[in-house]
């Protein structure tokens, strides 16, 4: 079940407190968090686990997470909203 | 034995050190999709130009505004302490030096960048600043510093942490912060995602694009950012060009230099002023601090790479492991992951750094010690630190060497009890990628450029 390790519980490096897995499952408006595998591989087989529950996009996606240089991604978030502002 | 050393407030440094200036290869920006350079002053929207001049200078000394002085003197000079107690607990041929970050007002190093970045705000005429904050720390050290210069402060605090962590909401409202749960219903994005997800945790990315948000569609509002940038590992050095002094009070200088990296500012703050003697010719080990979970600085070359399997995002200079690194059985996933300030990439790339990456347990094991000895519960960040000085302490010993060590201290864990928690149930465990599945994920970077 999707669900079953939504109790777990470790500690978010981006938040800096704990957070369940069912968090981080959900965390990008209802996909996992990108670092999914980066802060659970420790805990459990979570590789295998996302790959038999999401779908093969999903999972797909997840894997093709980017890793955001900070003004890139900064960069990337004003071009959106001013994008918005003007249309 | 003297167990500090303490510095009155006119010994407070008057100028930052910019190790830009003494890199000994450029740093690289990102490439966009179109392949050219994305520029910091591309951030105009959201930075004053006073500090996007700071973001790219390559001036080695800045002068600290007097009145970012007057109240960085509030707590600073931060006292340069002698771990005397830890010491003879290791009983190594050690001397151990720490500077206590601890004691500003929001009980980490953050405030010093927070102070300055609040000061150039209100130089350039903004009114209001808005930021985003998960457990809390950087909101808290925003909002003292806005306080202090009379701007608005508006904290976009992620919803499952503002339900978490009320002290630390209340500290940002206590300090006259606007705290707020996001997503919220103050911004277009917030908005959107609430019609679709009402009772959503919220997420970092989420609070980030609120604030943005906020900074842009208003004259008199910036956005201020707490850690990874050039301007803020500048004004962390206050911290280092500190300790220089008071080991030279002490009549001391340190051998080894240690500091906990994540986004890597602390670090910086400490070590960056001692490159200039490193280049020199002094012998000093210079490490960071990484968690074994993703030691991209220790075990990953610099390389040009995709940060993505799909190759969709742009080419850029980092420490990886390969964009589709992810090793059966254990899943090292975390492999990808670099967040590590530039300059600090840059400086390891030259080898003038050597990282270490230790593994959580160990990291507490040390902070209870820490805690048993010298007092001090640590931010769990800052145990990483911790943990090294003990490995270079028995390094010491087996190499029946004399050594100083001098380490930062970043931040008291007072409000971030619940790992010591975990790690005193026993609760804690440390799996590793091995070496073969490290150097199969490399493969992937044949024929990249190299930076």
């Amino acid at each position: 079940m999707i669900d079953d390790n939504d109790q777990r519980t470790t500690r978010c490096r981006r938040l800096g407190h704990e957070v369940q897995f069912g968090y981080c499952r959900r965390e990008s408006e209802g996909k996992p968090c990108r670092l999914i595998l980066d802060c659970w591989w420790q805990s459990f087989d979570v590789q295998t686990f996302l790959r038999e529950n999401l779908t093969p996009d999903a999972y797909q996606a997840l894997q093709s997470a980017p890793t955001p240089d900070k003004i890139l991604s900064l960069y990337e978030i004003i071009r959106r909203v001013c994008g918005e502002k003007s249309g | 034995m003297r167990r500090k050393v303490v510095l009155s407030d006119h010994e407070l440094p008057r100028q930052w050190y910019n190790v830009a200036a003494d890199l000994p290869s450029p740093l690289l920006p990102p490439l966009g999709p179109d392949g050219k350079p994305v520029t910091p002053d591309m951030l105009a929207p959201v930075f004053p130009m006073n500090i996007i001049e700071q973001e790219v200078s390559t001036q080695r000394w800045i002068n600290i505004p007097e009145p970012v002085l007057d109240k960085l003197a509030l707590w600073r000079p931060s006292p340069l302490y002698r771990a005397v107690e830890f010491e003879k607990l290791l009983n190594a041929p050690v001397k151990i030096y720490y500077k206590n970050e601890g004691v500003s007002p929001a009980g980490s190093h953050k405030p010093n960048t927070a102070i300055a970045q609040a000061y150039y705000n209100k130089e350039f005429g903004i009114k209001k600043l808005t930021t985003e904050t998960g457990a809390g720390q950087w909101g808290s050290a925003l909002a003292m510093s806005c306080a202090m210069f009379g701007l608005e402060c508006k904290v976009y605090m992620v919803r499952i942490s503002f339900d978490q962590k009320p002290f630390r909401k209340l500290l940002m409202q206590t300090w006259g912060a606007q705290c707020v749960p996001s997503p919220s219903p103050d911004t277009r994005v917030g908005r959107e995602i609430l019609a679709k997800h009402p009772d959503t945790p919220g997420s970092l990315g989420i609070a980030i694009s609120e604030a943005i948000e906020e900074a842009v569609q208003r004259r008199d509002t910036r956005y201020s950012l707490g850690s990874v940038l050039n301007h803020v590992m500048l004004h962390q050095t206050v911290i280092g060009l500190e300790a220089k002094k008071q080991m030279e009070k002490a009549g001391d200088y340190p051998d080894v230099i240690i500091g906990c990296a994540g986004g890597g500012s602390n670090f910086a703050g400490l070590a960056f002023p001692f490159i200039p003697d490193k280049l020199a010719g002094r012998d000093i080990d210079i490490i960071p601090v990484e968690p074994a979970a993703c030691p991209t600085l220790t075990r990953a070359p610099f390389a040009y790479d995709h940060g993505d399997l799909a190759k969709m995002t742009p080419l850029l200079p980092m420490y990886s492991l390969g964009h589709d690194f992810i090793p059966a059985p254990i899943h090292a996933g975390g492999l990808r992951y670099h967040g590590m300030a530039p300059l600090v990439s840059n400086l390891v790339h030259a080898g003038l750094m050597r990282p270490m990456a230790l593994p959580q347990s160990k990291c507490y094991d040390a902070a209870v010690k820490w805690a048993r000895s010298e007092g001090f519960i640590s931010a769990p960040e800052t145990s990483h630190a911790i943990a090294a000085v003990m490995v270079e302490a028995e390094k010491a010993k087996q190499e029946g060497k004399q050594k100083t060590i001098l380490f930062n201290w970043s931040g008291h864990g007072l409000m971030d009890l619940s790992g010591y928690d975990k790690y005193l149930q026993g609760q804690l465990k440390d799996v590793l990628p091995t070496d073969a599945e490290i150097a199969e994920g490399l493969k992937c970077m044949e024929g990249h450029p190299k930076p």
